[in-house]
C-alpha cells in the first residue's frame, strides 16, 4: 500500500494537469463497467499499461506485480460461475467425478472471463490514476467537482495521519519484538491488544495537539490552502476525447444491438 | 530611553483542568522588543504551558497578559490579530504539519491570515526560498527527513510574518547539519527584528545564544537576566538541576587559579576563552 504512495510521486505523468487525468480514469473506468465488452477491456488495459509504463514511468515488472494483486481475486471469485457441480453435463465442458460432473456451460464461462477482463481493465483505470496522480492533487480534483468540504478536509487529514500512525505503530512493534513481546502466541495476541490501545491513546494525544498547532495558526474551522495549478495539455485532452468517443460509440453498438460476444 | 516592551505578563494563572490544580502559579515577565530570551526549566515546569497562552490556546485563568501593549482578549478578532503576532513552532513537527504537501502546508497560517492566493503564493515561494526548502518542496511531508519537517514547521510560522516567534526546544532530535540550518534561521529572524523566544535543555547554547535568560520553575518566573549572571546563581541552578555552561565553569576555575584576570568578561564560548588563554 505504501510503495502505491510512493511511486505516484515518481511518476513522470505527475506534474501532468490532474483533472484531465481524473477524468480519463473515470471516464474510460464507466464504459468499460457499462459495455461489459472483452475487446475493449483488453484494449483500456493495453493503453492503460501504456500510459503507465511508458510515459510514466514505472518499471514494467512492478506494474506487473500490482496487476496480478487483484487479478488473483478474480480468478478465485469468477470460478464460482465457470465452475458448477451437476448431475447433467453442459455444454462447454464436463468431467466426471463418480455420479457428477464438474462442468459448465458456454454462457457460464463468457460471463466470467468478461466479469475478469472487465473488473481488471476497471482496477487498471484506477491504478493508471493513483500510479501518476498525488492525493494532493486528487483533494484538489474533488475540489474542483464540489465534493463538501468537510469530507476533503477528513481525507487530507487522515491521507498525512496515515504514515504517522503506522509509523508509531511499527516503532511499538518493534520496541514489543525486542522484549520478547512475540514469543509465542499468547504473548503475541497480548501484545497486539496492547499496541492497539497505545495507538489509540496516541492518537487521541495526537489529535490534540494537531489542533493546537492549527489553532495556533489562526485555524477557524475551515483548512484553506493554496492549490497548485497544472496547465492544460491540449494534445492530450484531444486524443482523450477521440479515444472516449469511439468507447462511447462501441458502447451504444453494443447495447443498441444487443451484442453479448464482444 | 523608554524600554519597548512587546510581552508582559502579570500574575499569570492557567489550570488544564479547572480544578484548582494550576500549571502556571502567579507567573510575571517582561520582554522588551528585538531580544533573544531563552526559556528554561524542568519538563512540567510550565514553559509550554506559558507559550501557548501567549498566542490564545490556553486561555488564563487570572492574571494579565499584554502583547505589543495590547491587553489579550479572546474575541474572534483579537484571536486572529494575535495569531498573527505570535507564532509558535512546534516540539515534534508531525503534530504541526497536516498537510501532505510542502507548498499547501506553508501556504495555510498565510490564508488564514486573510492574505489574498497571489499574495499568499508569493509569501510561500518566498519562505520555500529563504528557507532552503527548495530541494525537497515537491516531496510529500511524510517522506522528509527530522530535520526537513523542522524547516518545514519554522517556514510555516515565518510566512505569517510575526513579531514574536517561540520556538520550543527547536534543537531536540536534530542532526548536527539540521541544527546548524536551524540556528541559521533563527539568527535570520533575529536580523528582522524578531523578538525570539527559544525553550531549550541545553544550557551552553543558552548561554552562548540568548540575550536574556528565564528560568521557570513550578508555574514562575524563577530568574530572569543576563545569562551570565543567571548562570552564576549557583543555588538557583542546582533547585533546578541546571549545570553551568562548561564555559563558564572552565573560565571560573582559571580565574580561581590565579591563571586569568578577575576583570575580564566572562566568554560566550570555547573560542573566546582559548583566545583568553592564548594571551596569558
Amino acid at each position: 500500500m505504501l510503495t502505491i504512495d510512493k511511486l505516484c510521486y515518481l511518476s513522470k505523468l505527475r506534474y501532468e494537469n490532474p483533472t484531465e487525468k481524473f477524468l480519463y480514469a473515470i471516464l474510460t473506468l464507466l464504459f468499460c463497467i457499462i459495455s461489459r465488452s472483452v475487446a475493449m477491456g483488453i484494449i483500456v488495459m493495453a493503453v492503460n499499461r501504456y500510459l503507465t509504463v511508458h510515459k510514466g514511468g514505472i518499471s514494467s515488472k512492478r506494474y506487473f506485480h500490482l496487476m496480478m494483486i487483484p487479478f488473483t481475486f478474480l480468478v478465485l471469485s469468477t470460478l464460482a460461475i465457470v465452475v458448477n457441480i451437476s448431475k447433467t453435463p453442459l455444454d462447454a465442458y464436463a468431467i466426471p467425478v463418480g455420479d457428477y460432473f464438474v462442468t459448465g456451460s458456454y454462457a457460464g464461462v463468457w460471463k466470467g472471463v468478461q466479469l475478469c477482463v472487465t473488473a481488471l481493465a476497471s482496477v487498471s483505470c484506477l491504478y493508471f490514476l493513483s500510479l501518476n496522480t498525488t492525493m494532493t492533487d486528487i483533494f484538489s480534483v474533488m475540489r474542483k467537482f464540489k465534493v463538501p468540504n468537510l469530507f476533503i478536509e477528513l481525507m487530507l487529514l487522515i491521507y498525512r495521519y496515515i504514515f504517522i500512525l503506522l509509523d508509531v505503530a511499527m516503532r511499538i512493534g518493534i520496541s514489543q519484538d525486542s522484549r520478547l513481546g512475540n514469543k509465542n502466541y499468547r504473548t503475541a495476541i497480548k501484545s497486539f491488544s496492547g499496541l492497539l490501545s497505545a495507538l489509540f491513546v496516541r492518537a487521541m494525544h495526537r489529535s490534540r495537539y494537531l489542533f493546537d498547532s492549527m489553532e495556533a495558526r489562526g485555524y477557524d474551522g475551515e483548512i484553506k490552502v493554496l492549490e497548485e495549478h497544472y496547465p492544460v495539455n491540449k494534445k492530450a485532452a484531444g486524443v482523450m476525447c477521440l479515444f472516449h468517443l469511439v468507447l462511447l460509440a462501441v458502447t451504444v453498438y453494443i447495447k443498441v444491438q444487443g451484442v453479448v460476444f464482444i | 530611553m523608554t524600554k519597548d516592551i512587546i510581552l508582559k505578563a502579570e500574575d499569570l494563572y492557567y489550570s488544564y483542568d479547572d480544578n484548582n490544580t494550576y500549571s502556571l502559579k502567579g507567573l510575571s515577565l517582561e520582554i522588551e522588543r528585538g531580544k533573544k530570551v531563552a526559556f528554561m526549566g524542568a519538563n512540567g515546569a510550565g514553559k509550554s504551558t506559558f507559550f501557548l497562552t501567549l498566542n490564545g490556546i490556553n486561555r488564563i485563568s487570572k492574571g494579565k497578559l499584554s502583547i505589543d501593549g495590547k491587553e489579550l482578549g479572546y474575541s474572534k478578532k483579537e484571536l486572529i490579530d494575535i495569531r498573527s503576532k505570535v507564532g509558535i513552532v512546534f516540539q515534534d513537527p508531525d503534530n504541526q504539519l497536516f498537510s501532505a504537501s510542502v507548498r499547501q502546508e506553508i501556504s495555510f497560517g498565510a490564508l488564514n491570515m486573510g492574505m489574498t492566493e497571489e499574495e499568499a503564493a508569493e509569501a510561500v515561494d518566498e519562505m520555500i526560498e529563504t528557507l532552503e526548502i527548495t530541494p525537497f518542496k515537491d516531496r510529500p511531508t511524510h517522506a522528509l527527513s527530522g530535520g526537513q519537517k523542522k524547516q518545514v514547521s519554522i517556514a510555516d510560522v515565518m510566512v505569517m510574518n510575526p513579531e514574536i516567534v517561540i520556538l520550543d526546544e527547536p534543537a531536540a532530535a536534530l542532526d548536527p547539519k539540521h541544527t546548524v540550518i536551524v540556528n541559521k534561521i533563527i539568527n535570520m529572524m533575529v536580523d528582522k527584528g524578531i523578538t525570539v523566544l527559544i525553550s531549550t535543555h541545553d544550557v551552553n547554547f543558552a548561554y552562548e545564544w540568548a540575550d536574556e535568560v528565564v528560568v521557570i520553575h513550578d508555574g514562575r518566573t524563577l530568574r530572569h537576566g543576563k545569562p551570565d549572571e543567571v548562570f552564576s546563581d549557583k543555588e538557583m541552578l542546582e533547585m533546578t538541576n541546571l549545570a553551568q555552561p562548561a564555559v563558564l565553569e572552565m573560565f571560573n576555575s582559571l580565574v580561581k587559579k590565579g591563571l586569568l584576570a578577575k576583570d575580564l568578561t566572562p566568554p560566550k564560548n570555547l573560542k573566546i576563552l582559548e583566545e583568553y588563554i592564548s594571551l596569558i
